[in-house]
């Protein structure tokens, strides 16, 4: 089944990146969203099928760490994964993001692989 | 983090930015070579110690390190997304850097801002390397906590 991936980083150029880094994982997809903010990726994700989310932590309006309390926090949300992708590579805000929910953490900067890894662990057998 | 933190970390966070994010590599330790259309970013942090990470790149750098990082030709690329491009190389940089310094303390970053290029003044700690087409440096100010 194709993967419908969003990824939400307040930098568009960071935007790109990812979006190529998940076209050459290989894995199957399908759209791949983008969004700027936590806000504008809760409205995707209320109006779309979306399988996985990549989400920075330092963004404006709602930031990655309120987004994924958010996502954790609504029934019909919660089984969505979201990976953190953050330049903060400190073991206690890796910890405190993982506490909150998310099923995955990528510190900047990272090889291509590392995110294959990370999606995969996340998905589970749904790869 | 004091001076000595940043003099043996920064080649390492270049090395690893550089390689892992722009498929490119640096020359260590290169005389840095300014120009009036440079392209400079910086990220303040905060924290234990807070203080300013900046980075300074010629045109022609920042256009070969974005064409790598987003994998377009030089070409195509805009000016605006040069500048993007080396916030984020900013970003990237001074988290790299703070989150071996400040491992076990609270600490944030500023959103990456793009300014005019301008030389550092006395007090900060400065290291250029070697980027195709020219030099990538490196400053940073340290400052007591806000």
């Amino acid at each position: 089944m194709a993967l419908n991936i969003m990824i939400v980083d307040d930098s568009p150029v960071m935007r790109v990146f990812l979006r190529k880094v998940v076209q050459l994982t290989g894995l199957q997809l399908g759209e791949i969203f983008e969004a700027g903010d936590g806000e504008a990726a809760l409205d995707l994700l209320k109006g779309h099928w979306i399988d996985l989310v990549l989400t920075d932590i330092n963004m404006p309006r709602m930031n990655g760490e309120q987004f994924v309390r958010t996502v954790e926090s609504d029934e019909l949300l919660r089984d969505i994964p979201v990976i953190v992708v953050s330049t903060d590579s400190t073991r206690e805000r890796i910890d405190q993001m993982l506490h909150l929910g998310a099923r995955g953490y990528i510190a900047k900067p990272f090889f291509p692989e590392t995110l294959r890894d990370a999606v995969e662990k996340a998905l589970g057998s749904r790869v | 983090m004091n001076s000595e933190d940043f003099e043996r970390l920064i080649a390492p966070a270049v090395a690893s930015v550089l390689e892992s994010m722009f498929f490119a590599e640096a020359e260590e330790q290169s005389e840095p070579c300014f120009d009036k259309c440079d392209l400079q970013a910086q990220v303040t942090f905060f924290g234990e110690v807070s203080g300013i990470l900046r980075v300074r790149l010629g045109e022609q750098s920042a256009r070969s390190l974005s064409a790598s990082f987003l994998g377009e030709d030089e070409e195509s690329l805009s000016r605006i997304q040069l500048e993007q491009v080396v916030c984020e190389l900013a970003n990237m940089l001074c988290g790299w850097i703070v989150s071996r310094t400040e491992r076990d303390g609270v600490w944030r970053l500023g959103s990456p801002e793009l300014i005019c290029a301008v030389s550092e003044e006395p007090g900060w700690m400065q290291q250029s390397f070697g980027v195709e087409h020219g030099a990538l440096t490196v400053s940073l100010s340290l400052s007591v906590p806000v």
